[in-house]
């Protein structure tokens, strides 16, 4: 990433400014006595854009809100062109050949999408807080009329059925949740997701693969070869889900078929949570950053055909990654998971206000049908006897509505 | 530990006499010390850094040496100990910059970017990206008196730079 990379420029540059300094400062003890003031201790302003590129650069490290260094470009052109664009804010984009009937000879574009989740600040007396995650893109459209002036940083807030708003930035808290693959363009419904890793055995950090999921069938694609090959049948079931996690390829089937697959041997190995009976379940990958990798279930008791949805209950595993094995957890931290029909994320409550409706230890599904739903927790009373406690459930606490779904999330929250 | 004293002297004539051990923090003040081309009685002296700064330098230097110190004393202080400590350094950093101006920052960066002391370093920046955080361009130029000097084409490549969407 950025932040390492300008540490470490930073750090050899002081190492260098450091030696030559010396020589001068010696140098100016062995010889004459110091001068006296050269320059008078300035009372007005002085000139930052006059600072070393490298202090300007920490200064722009420094700026956590990726938002703020967008700020800072726009005050004058020597800041235009000592901060840089943010990177975390680029959208590159890939043209691959096309996977759809996949020897034809037509393009797609693959595009790296970064995502955010944007909380509105509420007046405290407010009793709902309103919620938005999804991808961010410039505001492509020409009409700019509606802009906040003077300038600041705005997003456009689209929800079908209503007209669109513009929010400030300013009156949101902005948590960065990562980056997200994107198929730009394709209709099919077939297409079911896409996956990408990069390739770095050359140490030129340039070549990817692509992972992608096309209904009954995974596609994959190298940069070094740029053409579609078939991996052969995982499992009986449909592919529900694939995603990326501390550089391997995870693979999500209907039942419990779960694949971790290598993106430099191509290798396929099966990693299966522990078996469920008599229920029907369904399953979600949530990555959490590279620190843990959580695998939900949704677990649906079942007498015979008849599948009891009221006291669905989720089971939440870990992966351990050495062990090759998932553990079963009663606790996530203080992470919140995001299940979302545009993919699931996770990101720490502990950014959050304690007061804002989110809280940590608990997963949120935007993706049911209904607009109403609840957060999921461990432990939670049913009233029911019959029910186990010892798993994640309707906290049935403070009411979430769904206010869209796809291509952004949207949802409101009690307090 | 040693308590030799060192004398600086500032670019308007201004002498300092600093502990060695706080003078240290200081990567080129601590290489000219190894390779001895200190003279015990003369100053070293600073051709970039007035009085007035040094002054905060030094004040600076001083607190944090203590605080070195201390880490060594007490390595098996518990975990609160540590927090409280970590708090306690924290509050007079905060302090500390919050009784300068940005003038005053500016030069203080400059002085500390030249002693190479690291630490110092970090702070400020982090201060003056604080006055940066949370406001329009706007504000940011009023705070830091620049002036808007923008062609209008280039404040319609801006007004696009800030105009984002969801999707």
């Amino acid at each position: 990433m950025a932040e390492p990379e300008t540490e470490k420029n930073t750090s050899s540059m002081s190492l260098l400014d450091c030696s030559l300094l010396t020589v001068s400062v010696s140098k100016l003890h062995l010889s004459s006595p110091p001068s006296t003031a050269t320059k008078e201790f300035k009372l007005s302003m002085p000139d930052w854009s006059l600072l070393p590129e490298e202090l300007l650069n920490l200064i722009s490290t420094s700026l956590e809100n990726c938002f703020d260094v967008v700020h800072a470009r726009s005050v004058c052109r020597s800041w235009r062109s000592t901060f840089p664009f943010p990177s975390c804010l680029l959208r590159p984009s890939y043209t691959l050949p096309t996977f759809v009937g996949y020897q034809s000879k037509d393009f797609c574009t693959l595009e790296k999408v970064p995502l955010f989740l944007f909380r509105v600040r509420a007046p405290e007396a407010a009793s709902t807080i309103e919620y938005f995650l999804g991808g961010l893109g410039r505001d492509e459209s020409d009409d700019h009329t509606e802009l906040p002036s003077p300038i600041q940083c705005s997003v456009k807030v689209k929800i079908p059925g209503s007209d669109p708003t513009l929010m400030n930035m300013h009156d949101c808290q902005i948590l960065p949740l990562g980056h997200q693959y994107r198929m730009i363009g394709c209709t099919s419904k077939d297409y079911r997701g896409v996956a990408v890793l990069p390739l770095n055995k050359d140490g030129s950090g340039k070549e990817f693969i692509v992972l992608l999921n096309y209904y009954k069938v995974l596609l994959v694609l190298r940069s070094t070869e740029m053409r579609w090959i078939r991996l052969p049948r995982l499992s009986s079931g449909t592919c529900s889900e694939i995603g990326t996690f501390r550089g391997k390829f995870y693979i999500a089937f209907l039942g419990q078929d779960i694949f971790i697959f290598d993106p430099y041997t191509l290798e396929v190995t099966p990693v299966r949570p522990l078996e469920l009976l008599n229920c029907g379940s369904c399953i979600d990958l949530v990555p959490s950053g590279n620190d843990e990798l959580f695998l939900v279930e949704r677990i649906i008791p079942r007498t015979g055909d008849i599948l009891y949805l009221t006291r669905l209950a989720l089971r939440v595993n870990r992966l351990d990654e050495e062990a090759g094995k998932w553990v079963v957890v009663s606790e996530i931290g203080d992470r919140v998971l995001f299940i979302n029909e545009m993919g699931n994320f996770s990101c720490s409550a502990k950014e959050l206000p304690d007061d804002c409706g989110v809280n940590g230890n608990s997963i949120l599904f935007t993706n049911r049908p209904g607009k109403l739903t609840f957060a999921y927790k461990y432990g939670v009373h049913t009233g029911n006897a019959e029910d186990d406690i010892n798993c994640w459930r309707h906290s049935r606490d403070k009411h979430v509505t769904i206010l869209n779904k796809s291509p952004m999330v949207a949802f409101r929250v009690e307090r | 530990m040693s308590s030799n004293m060192i004398m600086l002297k500032s670019s308007d004539g201004a002498s300092f006499e600093i502990e060695e051990a706080a003078a240290r923090k200081s990567k080129i003040i601590a290489n000219m010390i190894e390779v001895e081309c200190v003279d015990e009685d003369k100053a070293i002296p600073l051709q970039n850094v007035t009085g007035n700064i040094l002054a905060l330098v030094i004040e600076y230097c001083n607190k944090h040496i203590v605080d070195d110190d201390d880490d060594v004393a007490t390595e098996e202080a518990s975990e609160e100990e540590e927090e409280a400590k970590k708090k306690k350094v924290d509050d007079w950093e905060a302090e500390f910059m919050n009784s300068m101006s940005l003038e005053t920052m500016f030069e203080l960066l400059l002085a500390a970017n030249y002693l190479n002391i690291k630490s110092l370093i970090d702070l400020v920046c982090q201060t003056i990206a604080n006055n940066i955080k949370d406001k329009t361009p706007e504000e940011v130029r009023k705070i830091f008196s620049i002036e808007n000097d923008f062609t209008p084409e280039e404040e319609e490549e801006i007004r696009k730079e800030n105009a984002w969407a969801f999707g």
